[in-house]
C-alpha cells in the first residue's frame, strides 16, 4: 500500500495555544481514513494542515512536515492554490454557493481553465455529479440555485464540486453532522463508492460513522495522536486505554 | 407564580407605552405631512386669465415668415401691452400699469412660445389662458385676504374690481402648473421652477456616486478582505466610524478648502458639490459595505478556497455578489442623505439664485435642499406654497430611493 | 474508568452481577452434586435439579440484557466483547448446569454396592473438574490471560481421568454384569463431568478472547 499523504512532527499554534502535539501519521492510496475524537482535540485543525486551509487563519502557525506524493505542500515552489486542487475538501455544514447547481461544479474546473469549450465542461460537469450520486435528481433542472436543494443534497453538490476539479485526495470535515440518517447514509455509501478512485479523509463525531466507512482509523485526544490503525481493530480491541474509553463512551 | 400578575401587568404597560410612542409619531409625522401638502399643493397649480389676442403685426417686428430664431430674439412687449389695450378699451396710463401687473412679467415670452409654434395665427384674433401674476393668483388661492386695507394689499381696488369682472365672465382658470417642473429658477414666484435645482442635485448626486462608489466598495473590500487585523486596521475603523458622524458642514469646509481653495476648482458647480457629497457619504458606503462584506458566510469563502480560488476570486467571484444587496442599499440610503444635504452645498456656493438650467456638472447650479432653502427665505407670499412643493419633491425622491433600496435588496438578496 | 452514561454503566454492571451469581450457584451445585454421588442423598439430589431453572432464568436474563444494549447502545471495543463473550459463556454455563443435573439425577440411583474405589476415582475426578470450574468462574472476573490459558490446559487431567475411569467401569461391569446399569449410570455421569471440562474450556476461549480480542488459537 502506498501513502499518498504522510505528516511528521506536525506541531500547531494557535497563538500562544498548542493545537496539535507532534503528530506523525500517514494515509494510504484508495482507503478511507476517519480521524476521531472529543470536540477540541484538534481532528479539524490537524485535517485542514492538509490542504493549508489553515493559511487562513492568522495567528495559526503550522511546523513539522506534511508531504503529498512525496512533495512538501508548505515548501515555498507549492502554490497553495495548486495544493487545493489536489487535495479537495467538504465542510461541516453545506456550502454550496448561491449559483446555479451547473455553476456550483463548474466553478472549479472555470478557475483552473481545464477547458473553454461548452459541451466539455457540460462533461466534466455531469460526470462529477454522477460520481457524487447526484446527477439522476437533478439532471432536469442544473440551472436551478445550489442553495434550493435539500441538505443532503447540497452536501452531495459539494462532494460533485470537489470531485470536478479531479483532486487525489479529499477531505471531508463531519461531513454528515448537519444531516439527517438517510441523507448520512447515502453520503457514507458514496463515500465507499468514491474511495475506488480518491483518498477520503474524514473527521467524524459519530463513531459509528467512523467504524461504518473508514478503513483506518486516528484517535486524536489533547492535540495528542493516541492511535491509529485498521478501523476493526480500532473498534473491537484497541492497544490504548484512551481509545478504548472514548469509544465506548466513557469520556468525551 | 405569585409575581405573575405583576410580570403580566408589567408586560401590558410596556406595551402601551410602545404604542403611545408608535401614535405619537406617526402623528407628528402626519402633521407634518399635512402641513406641507397643504401648504404646497398650490404649487401645482397656477392661476390664468383667459385673453383675447389679437396678432396684430404692426406690433411684431416679426412675420410669418421669419426664422424660429428671429422670432426667440424679438421682443413681445409691444403685443403684450397692445393685448391689454385690445381686451380692456379707454384706460388711463395708470389703469393700464395696473391690469399689466395682473399678468405675469412673462407675459411677452407666452405670447412669443404660442407664435413660435403656431405661425399661422399673425392678423388673427385667438383666446388664450395667460398666466396671472403670483399676487393675483395669491388673492384667487384665497392666501391674501381681501378685506384689509388697501395700502397693505399687493392688489388694490381697482385691481380687484377687474379681478371681479373677469370672474363673473369665467375669465380667470386654473391650470397645471407645468412651470414648475420645467424652469428654473426665477424673481417671480409664477414662473419659478424648480428643474435646475432637480438637475443641479442630480449631476451632483451622480458624482458623488460615481466618486465613492467604487472608492467606497473597493475600500471597504479591502479592509475586510485583505488586511490583517491590528492596531493600523482598528485605528482606521475607528476613523472611518468618527468620520460617519461629523457635521457634514466639516466637509463642506473640506470641499471649499481643499477642492475650490487648493485645486483652483469653480465655484457653485455641481462636481465640486458631487464630490463634497462624496467626502461626506463616503463612511457610510463604507460602513454598510463592511458589514454586508461581514454579513456572508465565511463557509462560502472556505468552500471557493478549498477549490483552490484564489483570493482575489474567491473575494470578487462570491463575496462581492453576495454582499452586493447590502452594499447596494448602504449606498442608496448614503445617496439619500447626500440628496438632502443642505450644508456642504452652502460652503461650495451651490445656494445661489440660478436662473439657467444646468447642463452638465460644471455649469453653476443649486441644489434641491438649497433651491428650498433660497425660496423659504424670499419675501413673496407665492414663494411658500413654493418652498413646500420642493420639500414635497424632496420627500417624494428620498421615498423612491428608500424604495428603490428596499426593492433592490428583495430583488438581488441571495438566501442561503 | 466508568461510562459517562449512569443508565449505560449500570447495565453492563448488571450483566456482571448476573453472571456472578450464575457462576456462584453453579458451584454449589457442582459440589452437591459431588456429595449427591457421595452419598446417595435423593433430597440433595432434588436441590440440584431445581436449581437449574435458576440457572435457566438467567440466562435468558442476561440474554435479554444483551440484546438490548446491543440494539440501544451499539457498544464497541471493550463493552463489545464482552456482551459477545457474555452471550457465549452463559450458554456454556446453562450447558453446565444441565450437566449437573444429569449427575445428580444419575448420582443418587447408583446402587451403594458399587465399590467405593469407582465412586471415590469418580469423586476424584469431580473434584478436579469442580476445582477447574471453581477458578475459571473466578479467572472471569480477574481476567487474566495467564491465568485463563492456564485454567484451559487442565482439561487434558480431566479427560485423561474420565478415559481411566471409563476403563475402570468397563473392566468391573465385564465381571459384574448385574451392575451393568449402576455402571453405565457411573458412564454418564463421568461423560457429564467430562462434558463440564469441555464448556469450562471454552469459557476460558471466551475469556481469553475477550482479553486479547482473539481466540487463542496455539
Amino acid at each position: 500500500m502506498v501513502n499518498i499523504i504522510s505528516t511528521k512532527n506536525v506541531n500547531v499554534h494557535y497563538g500562544d495555544k498548542q493545537a496539535i502535539n507532534n503528530i506523525s501519521l500517514d494515509f494510504m492510496k484508495n482507503k478511507v481514513t476517519a480521524l476521531i475524537g472529543p470536540s477540541g482535540c484538534g481532528k479539524s485543525t490537524f485535517l485542514r494542515c492538509l490542504n493549508r486551509m489553515n493559511d487562513v487563519i492568522e495567528i495559526c502557525k503550522v511546523e513539522g512536515q506534511i508531504y503529498m506524493n512525496d512533495t512538501d505542500i508548505y515548501s515555498n515552489e507549492i502554490e497553495v492554490e495548486h495544493l487545493r486542487e489536489k487535495i479537495g475538501m467538504v465542510f461541516q455544514k453545506p456550502n454550496p454557493f448561491p449559483k446555479s447547481i451547473f455553476d456550483n461544479v463548474a466553478y472549479g474546473p472555470r478557475i483552473h481553465g481545464f477547458t473553454d469549450k461548452k459541451n466539455e465542461m457540460d462533461e466534466i460537469v455531469v460526470t462529477a455529479l454522477k460520481k457524487a450520486g447526484l446527477f439522476e435528481e437533478v439532471k432536469d433542472r442544473l440551472d436551478d440555485l445550489g442553495t434550493s436543494l435539500s441538505g443532503g443534497q447540497q452536501q452531495r453538490l459539494c462532494i460533485a464540486r470537489a470531485i470536478a476539479v479531479k483532486p487525489e485526495v479529499i477531505l471531508m470535515d463531519e461531513p454528515c453532522s448537519a444531516l439527517d440518517p438517510i441523507a448520512t447514509s447515502i453520503i457514507e455509501e458514496l463515500i465507499t463508492e468514491l474511495k475506488e478512485s480518491y483518498t477520503i479523509i474524514i473527521v467524524t463525531h459519530s463513531m459509528q460513522q467512523a467504524a461504518r466507512v473508514s478503513d483506518k482509523t486516528a484517535f486524536f485526544h489533547l492535540g495528542n495522536l493516541i492511535e491509529e490503525g485498521d478501523t476493526t481493530k480500532i473498534f473491537t480491541k484497541p492497544d490504548n486505554q484512551k481509545t478504548n474509553d472514548y469509544i465506548t463512551g466513557r469520556f468525551g | 407564580m405569585s409575581n405573575i400578575k405583576k410580570r403580566l401587568s408589567a408586560e401590558r404597560r410596556f406595551k402601551f407605552y410602545g404604542q403611545v410612542g408608535v401614535f405619537l409619531s406617526l402623528l407628528f409625522v402626519s402633521l407634518l405631512i399635512i402641513k406641507i401638502f397643504s401648504t404646497g399643493s398650490g404649487a401645482f397649480f397656477r392661476t390664468t386669465i383667459e385673453t383675447d389676442i389679437f396678432f396684430d403685426p404692426e406690433l411684431m417686428n416679426v412675420d410669418q415668415n421669419s426664422s424660429d430664431k428671429e422670432i426667440s430674439r424679438a421682443s413681445f412687449e409691444k403685443l403684450a401691452d397692445g393685448v391689454i389695450d385690445f381686451n380692456f378699451k379707454n384706460l388711463s396710463e395708470d389703469e393700464f400699469i395696473k391690469i399689466r401687473e395682473m399678468y405675469t412679467r412673462r407675459f411677452d415670452y407666452q405670447l412669443r412660445d404660442y407664435f413660435l409654434k403656431n405661425k399661422e395665427v399673425i392678423n388673427n384674433t385667438v383666446t388664450l389662458e395667460i398666466s396671472a401674476s403670483s399676487d393675483l393668483d395669491q388673492i384667487v388661492k384665497g392666501n391674501y385676504p381681501r378685506n384689509v386695507p388697501e395700502s397693505q394689499r399687493k392688489i388694490n381696488d381697482y385691481q380687484l374690481t377687474i379681478l371681479d369682472e373677469l370672474t363673473s365672465k369665467e375669465k380667470i382658470g386654473s391650470t397645471f402648473n407645468f412651470w414648475f417642473f420645467t424652469n428654473g429658477d426665477s424673481r417671480d414666484p409664477e414662473t419659478a421652477g424648480i428643474l435646475g435645482a432637480i438637475m443641479g442635485s442630480l449631476y451632483a448626486l451622480m458624482i458623488c456616486l460615481v466618486f465613492s462608489f467604487p472608492i467606497g466598495l473597493f475600500a471597504s473590500v479591502y479592509l475586510e478582505e485583505f488586511t490583517k487585523p491590528g492596531k493600523m486596521t482598528d485605528l482606521i475603523e475607528v476613523n472611518i466610524n468618527n468620520l460617519a458622524a461629523v457635521p457634514s458642514i466639516v466637509f463642506g469646509l473640506l470641499g471649499l478648502g481643499m477642492l475650490i481653495g487648493v485645486f483652483n476648482m469653480p465655484f457653485q458647480v455641481p462636481l465640486v458639490g458631487g464630490l463634497t457629497l462624496g467626502f461626506m457619504t463616503l463612511p457610510t458606503i463604507i460602513i454598510a459595505c463592511r458589514s454586508s462584506l461581514r454579513a456572508v458566510p465565511p463557509s462560502i469563502r472556505h468552500g471557493a478556497l478549498a477549490l483552490g480560488a484564489t483570493k482575489v476570486q474567491t473575494t470578487f467571484h462570491h463575496v462581492v455578489p453576495l454582499a452586493l444587496p447590502g452594499t447596494l442599499t448602504g449606498t442608496i440610503i448614503g445617496m439619500a442623505q447626500a440628496l438632502g444635504e443642505t450644508a456642504p452645498l452652502l460652503m461650495v456656493g451651490m445656494v445661489a439664485f440660478v436662473m439657467e438650467i444646468p447642463g452638465g456638472p460644471l455649469d453653476p447650479a443649486t441644489g434641491l435642499p438649497s433651491q428650498i432653502y433660497l425660496w423659504s427665505e424670499s419675501a413673496e407670499r407665492g414663494f411658500i406654497e413654493k418652498t413646500s412643493a420642493g420639500i414635497m419633491l424632496l420627500l417624494l425622491f428620498l421615498i423612491v430611493m428608500n424604495l428603490a433600496a428596499i426593492l433592490i435588496r428583495r430583488k438581488v438578496e441571495v438566501k442561503w | 474508568m466508568p461510562h459517562t452514561d449512569k443508565n449505560y454503566e449500570n447495565q453492563i454492571n448488571s450483566i456482571n452481577e448476573k453472571l456472578v451469581k450464575m457462576g456462584s450457584i453453579l458451584e454449589q451445585q457442582f459440589s452437591d452434586a459431588l456429595k449427591v454421588v457421595a452419598s446417595r442423598d435423593q433430597n440433595l439430589a432434588n436441590t440440584v435439579i431445581e436449581k437449574d431453572s435458576l440457572i435457566n432464568q438467567l440466562n435468558h436474563e442476561i440474554s435479554d440484557l444483551v440484546f438490548q444494549i446491543i440494539a440501544m447502545r451499539q457498544p464497541m471495543a471493550d463493552d463489545l466483547r464482552f456482551l459477545f463473550c457474555s452471550i457465549k459463556i452463559i450458554r456454556d454455563l446453562e450447558r453446565i448446569g444441565d450437566h449437573l443435573t444429569t449427575v445428580a439425577k444419575k448420582g443418587y440411583r447408583v446402587s451403594t454396592n458399587i465399590p467405593d474405589q469407582l465412586i471415590e476415582k469418580l469423586e476424584i475426578l469431580g473434584g478436579k473438574a469442580s476445582l477447574m470450574t471453581h477458578d475459571a468462574l473466578n479467572c472471569l472476573f480477574d481476567r487474566k490471560i495467564a491465568d485463563a490459558d492456564k485454567i484451559a490446559e487442565r482439561d487434558h487431567v480431566i479427560d485423561e481421568l474420565h478415559a481411566s475411569f471409563i476403563k475402570d467401569v468397563l473392566s468391573y461391569m465385564k465381571e459384574h454384569d448385574d451392575f451393568i446399569p449402576d455402571s453405565l449410570a457411573l458412564i454418564q455421569i463421568s461423560k457429564g463431568i467430562e462434558r463440564i471440562g469441555d464448556y469450562v474450556t471454552n469459557i476460558m476461549e471466551e475469556v481469553h478472547f475477550l482479553i486479547e480480542g482473539k481466540y487463542n488459537n496455539s
